[in-house]
């Protein structure tokens, strides 16, 4: 969410190599984003001829999503860094800005671990029949070892994580980010009234916790694209 | 609202500096420039005093208001 966005940080290529680069890195991004969509295709196919899906296919087919999403922005990102053979002078700004793109990178690999555990975790030692991230929620059943690890890593990936990035970004995007996360907040304040009076005039299942964290994680992402491409 | 216009794209210009060195030279990102110099953002006044010590000019003869 919080949208780190590297600049091109002058890497002084030019003539061709910038040109090569553009294409190695296309090239390998493109294989490993089509072996994972296949590994994908091919493990929900398996689902579907077994008629069933747990927790954990739930956690591995979020992992792959999750992979699928960080090795795309990597091959746009770094593929656009090949993209001009420009060379920017080094000053102190370009240094603190290629110092705060190596500890973005540091960042982006943290939350993929992170988000990787979580998932890995409650889908590996799940005793019930719940999913973390579904409406049968309170089905899940942990160890409270296993559950106090999870919680202190759900701290870090949806507290720690996220403040820390925004000490990562300009005032720009950092307005555009304050606007997502307003858009969530109105989004659970409009949304659960809206969710609770619906279900009382028969329209709607009761308000669930799961719904209420949907409806505050959509109006954020929906508040950020807005401000993003519209503001 | 007041309407803050700023000269930020001309004086990149006469540099011949492209939105991305410029976001270089302020720690700011590309979008960032993006944003001020289509006046879709205003700049902190941290930032608006860098641009200014970039620019070696006073803020006022970089951005200015509709009065």
């Amino acid at each position: 969410m919080t949208n780190i966005d590297p600049n091109r940080s002058g890497t002084g290529l030019s003539g061709s190599l910038p040109t090569l680069g553009r294409v190695a890195i296309s090239l390998a991004g493109g294989i490993v984003l089509v072996f994972l969509a296949a590994t994908a295709a091919g493990y929900i196919s398996v689902m579907i001829e077994q008629r069933s899906a747990d927790a954990r296919d739930s956690a591995i087919l979020g992992a792959i999503a999750l992979a699928f999403a960080g090795v795309a922005y990597a091959t746009w990102r770094f593929g656009q860094r090949f993209t001009s053979g420009e060379t920017i002078s080094s000053g102190p700004g370009e240094a603190r800005t290629r110092q705060r793109l190596r500890t973005q990178m540091i960042y982006f690999g943290v939350a993929l671990v992170v988000g990787g555990f979580i998932g890995g975790i409650t889908g590996a030692f799940d005793q019930g029949d719940g999913s973390l991230f579904g409406k049968d929620w309170d089905k899940l059943s942990l160890d409270p070892s296993i559950a106090i690890l999870l919680a202190m890593l759900l701290l870090v990936g949806f507290l720690g994580l996220p403040l820390y990035g925004f000490r990562m970004i300009d005032d720009y995007k950092r307005e555009r980010n304050l606007i997502g996360f307003t858009g969530g907040c109105l989004g659970v304040l409009a949304g659960f009234p809206i969710w609770a009076v619906l279900h009382a005039g028969g329209f709607l299942p009761a308000p669930h916790a799961f719904g209420i964290f949907a409806i505050a994680y959509v109006s954020m992402i929906v508040a950020f694209l807005y401000a993003r491409w519209r503001l | 609202m007041i309407a803050v216009q700023n000269r930020l794209k001309v004086l990149r210009a006469m540099r011949d500096w492209s939105q991305a060195e410029l976001a270089g030279r302020l720690d700011v990102s590309r979008q960032a420039v993006n944003a001020i110099e289509t006046g879709k953002h205003d700049p902190s006044l941290p930032l608006a005093f860098r641009i200014s010590r970039l620019f070696d000019l006073p803020i006022e003869e970089i951005f200015h208001d509709e009065h």
